[in-house]
């Protein structure tokens, strides 16, 4: 390994890991410390004498989340675990650190920051570490020296049962400590929870659609098991229920990116880069779930742990951060949505302003719904009777109360 | 024809085996509008990364291809400050080699004075 910068007295020696950027001499690398503690280090900025590097302390899950571009290189930084970053300032030809300062992230602008779109598409190498028994007798002893209250954590559940595991904790914002939590905020939280499974393991299996219902099939492998209540303000644990139609190597990528979500929080960048893979449907249940949640005043955290993977992703949904997350995700409802384009028989149109609607039928839909704005000009002229081609948005929204989606559609086009 | 190669370059297996001579049309990124020998200085001559790969470090790198430069800032925003030079490689006056990275990645190993040509504003 190579050494590379000199030392930052509360880092110690720095030696690259892995170089993932190269022009000149790396520029973007993963890179370890003497104590075994990694960092993503990334060059920023330089004035020709000195140059600017960002490090960001990371673990070997949120590494491999970014060597396989599950997440940015902007999401690695802007979301940095613990929510600070190293700031280094270089001498450009001796590699001294002339000055250093661990500061919130919050603080660095995006301009220096890679660009969303900047994501490393590397071959993970996590299952190749896990194969070791080295690995393995590791787990065993941290598993030991982690049991609390006879609850493994969920990583070490994981990698126990081979089977998906999620605790979710619930505490109302107004009693954070009493062990309890209304049944129906609780029961409304799992439903959605298992319908937010759903709709992410239809993105992964199927196809990010509004329309229709969650196969069958899906759903048998990202159905959840309610295993046992742990303390806490309300905990309980959950486990997968899939059988080997997938595999638990092809369950993965749903826990993690659901996971992911909730990591996001209400940081709006990184949301809509993990709900632009999950689709409308995911979004529109964790719309219902947040709202839910906000109904209850309730602080909601979650942890997964995946078999194969060393390391749990847990986050927390503060109760005062949600009011701000169901805003963004009612706009991102707005933004991203579905279309439908059908040849059909126009049944009938409406052209007062007021009650503007279509009604169009074809072999497969029988749609009648409002219309867009710029799309109402088009109505004149149209013959009851006659074949044409129309496109639709279609918007899918989840009532709190039953849990059942509304699909609503808009004529956004038609020739 | 056989390239001049800088002295300093390692003995054995620089430039590598499997680089190529090129008459491609390469970028290289530069500090300022008006090109000068500082621009092209590899890590050997810049006294840098004494820890690198010997060979590379003899080199400088290139892009052939001006959406692989643009990939390339998306990774590091503060080079849309710089300048792109575009020139080419004579036959004989270095050779080129393909490495994996995230943008494409070219290192030119050899006497890289010879690129010439002229820092374009993008």
């Amino acid at each position: 390994m190579t050494a590379m910068f000199n030392t930052v007295t509360e880092i110690g020696n720095l030696t690259i890991d892995e170089v993932f950027g190269y022009y000149d001499g790396p520029r973007l690398f993963s890179c370890r410390s003497g104590d075994g503690n990694y960092y993503i280090a990334i060059h920023v900025d330089d004035d020709g004498d000195n140059e600017v590097w960002l490090l960001a302390p990371v673990s070997t899950r949120r590494l491999e989340e970014v060597r396989t571009g599950r997440i940015s290189l902007h999401g690695a930084f802007r979301l940095v675990e613990g929510g600070r970053v190293w700031n280094l300032l270089v001498s450009s030809d001796a590699r001294d650190v002339l000055r250093y300062d661990f500061m919130s992230v919050d603080s660095v602008g995006d301009e220096i920051l890679p660009s969303p779109n900047a994501r490393l598409a590397l071959e993970s190498r996590v299952e190749a570490v896990v194969s070791t028994n080295t690995i393995w007798s590791a787990i065993d002893s941290i598993a030991q020296e982690a049991i609390q209250g006879g609850r493994l954590p969920t990583s070490i559940q994981a990698l126990k049962s081979l089977r998906h595991v999620v605790d979710i904790s619930l505490s109302n914002v107004n009693y954070p400590k009493l062990p309890a939590i209304h049944i129906d905020a609780l029961g409304r939280s799992l439903t959605r929870l298992q319908s937010l499974f759903d709709a992410a393991g239809q993105a992964f299996f199927d196809r990010p659609t509004a329309r229709g219902a969650v196969p069958s099939r899906i759903k048998d492998q990202t159905r959840l098991l309610a295993i046992h209540p742990f303390p806490g303000s309300f905990g309980i644990r959950l486990e997968s229920d899939n059988n080997d139609l997938f595999g638990s190597d092809t369950l993965t990528p749903v826990f993690e990116s659901v996971a992911l979500l909730f990591q996001a929080g209400d940081n709006e960048a990184y949301l809509l880069e993990v709900l632009d893979k999950l689709g409308p449907r995911t979004a529109a249940h964790y719309r219902s779930l947040a709202r839910i949640l906000a109904s209850a005043r309730a602080n909601f955290t979650i942890e997964v742990g995946v078999p194969n993977r060393a390391q749990s992703v847990s986050a927390t949904l503060p109760y005062d951060r949600l009011s701000n997350l169901i805003n963004i995700l009612e706009r991102q409802s707005e933004k991203v949505v579905e279309t439908l384009t059908i040849a059909g028989e126009l049944i009938g149109v409406e052209t007062d302003p007021i009650k503007r609607r279509v009604h169009i039928k074809s072999v497969e839909h029988d749609i009648n719904c409002g219309v867009a704005d710029n799309c109402a000009h088009k109505l004149m002229g149209l013959t009851i009777g006659g074949i044409y081609e129309a496109t639709f948005s279609v918007r899918i929204d989840v009532i709190d109360i039953s849990g059942e989606e509304k699909v609503t559609y808009k004529l956004i086009d038609i020739n | 024809m056989t390239a001049l190669f800088a002295d300093y370059l390692p003995k054995t297996n620089c430039p590598p085996a499997d680089a190529n001579e090129s008459f491609e049309v390469v970028y290289h990124v530069v500090k300022k509008p008006d090109l000068a020998d500082c621009d092209f200085r590899t890590a050997v001559e810049a006294n840098l990364h004494h820890d690198g790969d010997p060979c590379q470090r003899c080199s400088i790198s290139i892009f052939t291809d001006l959406s692989d430069v643009s990939k390339f800032l998306d990774f590091f925003p503060y080079m849309r400050r710089r300048h792109l030079a575009e020139g080419y490689i004579p036959p004989a006056a270095g050779k080129i080699k393909k490495l994996p990275s995230q943008y494409h990645r070219i290192a030119l190993g050899g006497r890289t004075k010879t690129l010439t040509g002229k820092a374009t504003l993008r």
